[in-house]
């Protein structure tokens, strides 16, 4: 593993970034999205002498990432998760985005945690039903139906504030698994 | 205004300005487990012996220096056997003493002596005439995820059955071991069988314990992996490996998980996600009765004969009966607000470990329920934070 450190550190630094703002969007919370990602990449780094590929290594990770944040649901220890570093405004970039940034999120919290996972997969991530299916390990048909019912409740929620376009279901479905 | 889901998404998540990579962390993080493992270790060095069965308790403490501390003799009403692990604790009971060698977190009782693991990843036979037999070696480099698991070993102390994974170096695969220590003079390998880690599944959901074998019984190995939960008869005729979950073709059973097996009888941690996980038991080929929970079971386990199955329920420990559904009136209250680690008794009853201490560092007792229904009795208290056991005669 040693031997692997410096590698491994090329690589946390380049999908740090990226992760945390998936995190983000999962969690609703920039405290939580850090720890949510560190908690993936200390995993990762576990197994990180079997990830010969750097592509295996970004969906591992992912996949890490999105477990750890159902079982941290699912635990209903949400609430209770370490944070060091709370939330503060340098974290985002004006008061007023932090004012604005609760219409979609806001939104996004009353869906399950799979159902926003889902949502975050295909449309922030945008990954093909497969591809999601492969992540949260359950088949395409599921992924249909997560993604049915979280826009169903997306659309409830906020109404005419969003256009949730059908049409970007149907072209990830057409994508294949990488 | 109408905005596009995906455009709200990216704006929103571009809003977030990370902070530096927490490389040092990560490392740090990773580096503070392995230490912890071999603290516990260390501070948990201690010989095993064999103890007279009806001899006294003893409570005491073992230092870091790994030393013996002034032991506490107490006398309870019955015996009670362990092993079971309050976070970096272990707990030992019944006819087991340790002194001057490594324990590992893990201990699991065979019908003439126990096994247990050490911190180097060995797997040890030690039996009642006191021979010990290094029998395997689990993980020598702590690299994959079965350094998350606990327990590391799976047993059925009645047929001697012991299973745990093997995982070499640098490999993207590990071996379950199954080791039968009744056979021969100190027992002998039954078979082997090797998994891959790669799959989407987190075994570490349903239990403490990740992938691996969790469950011995009735000659059958039940494990978990990435892929699903397994039944493997190492000595059948066909010892091909039975995926159990999730059920092929169908999609509801994707995040269940078997939780453990005895006596045929099964539990699955069904998650429904809504409204509520739903723990059922199964008794082999019929259907079982629901046993409803209102929270995940984390870490539940089934008494040796099946009927009970218990787990921790924070800040409690609760019991249900897997015939009736019914949770059992247990009240761990008494001696502690914080129920930590539990084992079934060989006498029919239930012991488990409390504390007052969110840190889990100072005021410990162990009580004693008989089931199925009270009175419950603590059988030690107020005993000082650290490493300590209990039920070990000092050699």
């Amino acid at each position: 593993m040693r031997r692997n450190v410096a590698d491994y550190s090329e690589f946390v630094a380049m999908r740090w970034p990226s992760l945390v703002r998936t995190a983000y969007l999962l969690t609703g919370d920039h405290g939580h999205a850090e720890d949510l990602a560190q908690s993936a990449l200390t995993k990762c780094l576990v197994a990180w002498p079997r990830l010969r590929a750097r592509e295996a290594a970004d969906a591992y990770v992912r996949k890490v990432m999105l477990n750890t944040y159902i079982s941290w649901r699912r635990k209903s220890s949400w609430h209770e998760l370490p944070s060091e570093d709370p939330p503060s405004i340098q974290s985002y970039d004006s008061t007023e985005d932090l004012a604005q940034r609760s219409v979609v999120l806001d939104a996004m919290s009353v869906l399950p945690p799979k159902q926003r996972a889902v949502v975050v997969l295909r449309f922030y991530d945008d990954l093909g039903v497969r591809q999601v299916a492969k992540q949260l390990g359950c088949s395409t048909g599921t992924v249909k139906r997560q993604t049915y019912e979280a826009l169903r409740k997306l659309r409830e929620v906020m109404g005419d504030e969003v256009r949730i376009a059908s049409g970007n279901s149907g072209r990830d479905e057409g994508k294949t698994d990488e | 205004m109408s905005e596009d889901l995906k455009e709200l998404l990216s704006r929103e998540a571009q809003r977030v300005r990370p902070a530096p990579a927490p490389i040092d962390a990560v490392l740090a993080d990773v580096q503070t487990r392995v230490r912890r493992r071999r603290l516990v270790t260390t501070a948990v060095a201690a010989a095993l012996a064999v103890l007279a069965a009806a001899g006294p308790w003893v409570v005491g403490r073992l230092g870091e220096s790994s030393t013996v501390g002034q032991p506490v003799t107490v006398v309870p009403s019955d015996p009670v056997w362990g092993p079971y692990r309050v976070g970096d604790t272990i707990y030992l009971g019944g006819d087991v003493t340790a002194s001057n060698k490594r324990l590992a977190d893990q201990m699991a009782r065979v019908p003439d002596g126990v096994v247990y693991s050490t911190d180097t990843g060995k797997v040890v036979l030690f039996t009642r005439d006191g021979v010990e037999r290094q029998i395997g070696d689990h993980a020598d480099t702590h690299s994959g995820p079965i350094q998350q698991r606990f327990p590391a070993l799976a047993s059925d102390s009645n047929s001697g059955w012991v299973a745990w994974m093997e995982e070499p170096a640098g490999k993207d695969y590990g071996d379950i071991v199954v080791y039968d220590t009744t056979a021969g003079t100190h027992g002998e390998e039954v078979n082997r069988l090797r998994v891959g880690f790669d799959g989407p599944r987190d075994c570490g959901a349903a239990r403490s314990a990740s992938y691996g074998p969790f469950a011995v019984d009735d000659s059958a190995v039940y494990y978990c992996t990435a892929e699903g939960d397994f039944v493997w008869r190492p000595t059948s005729r066909d010892p091909e490996p039975e995926q159990i979950l999730p059920v092929a073709g169908d999609p509801t059973t994707s995040d269940d998980y078997l939780l453990d097996v005895r006596n045929g009888v099964r539990v699955v941690l069904r998650d429904t996600s809504e409204p509520r996980p739903v723990t059922v038991a199964d008794k082999v080929g019929q259907p079982g009765t629901p046993v409803v929970i209102d929270r995940s079971l984390i870490d539940g386990f089934l008494s040796r004969d099946g009927r009970y199955l218990a787990g921790l329920r924070e800040p409690r420990m609760s019991v249900y009966d897997t015939a009736t559904g019914h949770r059992l009136p247990i009240d761990s209250s008494d001696a502690g607000p914080l129920a930590l680690a539990m084992t079934f008794t060989d006498n029919g009853g239930v012991a488990y470990a409390v504390t007052d201490s969110p840190e889990h560092t100072n005021r410990w007792a162990i009580v004693v329920c008989d089931l199925p229904k009270s009175p419950c009795r603590t059988v030690s208290g107020d005993l000082d934070g650290g490493v300590f056991f209990v039920n070990q005669r000092i050699q």
